[in-house]
């Protein structure tokens, strides 16, 4: 006895459902028209409570002005594209807490207007893994600059100093020449390391006191 | 000091300079005898398996294998070779996780010559982990 109609409204809520992002669909007036139960979970709403509720509800209110500004944006040149490229977008639970989420947009025509799929993707853990590599990226680098000055002036001065313990000043004399020249070396080498840009003036102002001296025994 | 007994160092650095000067310290005072030059870990393991040597003076940053993962091979394959450790990197950084790998001494590089030859007697001679001396 179901009707044609509404058995394609079973199938359309089935592939719903089965998306496994979270689903909100949200029409010209940004209201949201229809969720997936991954939405309801990810936002912690009951269905019924989204549905006919602005979108902005699932935002942090500081973000709120400007989504609706982005909506219109949208509206009038609606494409398949991912929200706020470049940006680190947030969700809002029902209970106040916010989260880090990814979005994707895409429009689908109906007779009743345009109606924009958005797929919400809790990006809690692709962050921390970013953040994570981007931090062990920048202590390898450190590391690897640790390793260099060790490589490049601690041995020199070490070998320098033994020299003179021995009593082969001209010895030492060629070891601090060339320990110099491979701090310089390491020095022009930091200063460089961040891409072309030409070092704008007082790059070079030290913050004092720049190098920790340690009290001689 | 009434030993008559030479002890037979290895010495493991990266820089020729280094294991250089060392080899000339250490001939200069009586009672060792350089018996290998390493500048690598594995060279370093690989030295010490077939030297037997009194005592290793071992630096940390080296290429292929550091010191530090250098340090449990070395006592695996020689157990009688003290560990004296002679690094560029100061005590506060790295002289306790040498220690607990198993190196014997730690000394931080730039300290007077005639300190590494005593403690490279002190620890050859036996007188237990030197572990104080940096």
């Amino acid at each position: 006895v179901t009707r044609p109609w509404q058995q394609l409204e079973d199938e359309f809520q089935t592939f719903l459902e089965a998306t496994p992002d979270g689903v909100v669909l949200v029409d010209g007036e940004g209201r949201i028209v229809r969720v997936n139960g991954h939405a309801e979970r990810l936002f912690g709403y009951p269905r019924a409570e989204l549905v006919g509720s602005p979108v902005e509800q699932l935002l942090p209110e500081r973000f709120r002005d400007r989504h609706r500004a982005h909506r219109a944006g949208y509206h009038a040149r609606p494409r398949t594209r991912a929200m706020g490229e470049g940006q680190e977008l947030f969700g809002r639970r029902k209970d106040g807490t916010e989260f880090p989420v990814d979005i994707s947009l895409g429009p689908v025509e109906t007779q009743a207007g345009t109606v924009v799929v958005a797929a919400v993707r809790d990006a809690t853990e692709r962050r921390r893994a970013e953040d994570l590599s981007r931090r062990l990226a920048a202590d390898e680098l450190r590391r690897q600059q640790a390793l260099e000055l060790n490589d490049g002036v601690v041995q020199g001065l070490a070998a320098a100093s033994m020299a003179m313990e021995l009593g082969d000043t001209d010895r030492a004399r060629a070891l601090v020449a060339d320990t110099l020249d491979s701090a310089r070396a390491i020095v022009r080498h930091l200063l460089e390391e961040h891409g072309d840009a030409p070092l704008p003036p007082g790059a070079l102002v030290r913050s004092a006191p720049a190098i920790v001296r340690r009290d001689r025994r | 000091m009434t030993d008559e007994r030479t002890w037979r160092i290895v010495i493991a650095d990266d820089t020729p300079d280094i294991r250089e000067l060392l080899r000339l310290i250490l001939e200069r005072r009586h009672g060792f005898a350089v018996v290998g030059e390493a500048a690598d870990g594995r060279e370093a393991v690989a030295q010490t398996a077939s030297l037997e040597p009194d005592a290793i003076l071992l630096d940390l940053a080296m290429p292929l294998m550091d010191g530090l993962q250098a340090i449990p091979e070395l006592r695996r394959v020689s157990p009688r070779t003290k560990i004296v450790v002679l690094s560029g990197f100061e005590a506060a950084v790295m002289k306790d996780r040498a220690l607990e790998s198993g190196a014997h001494v730690y000394l931080t590089k730039g300290i007077g010559t005639g300190r590494i030859a005593d403690a490279l007697i002190d620890v050859c001679s036996g007188e237990g982990r030197h572990a104080g001396a940096c």
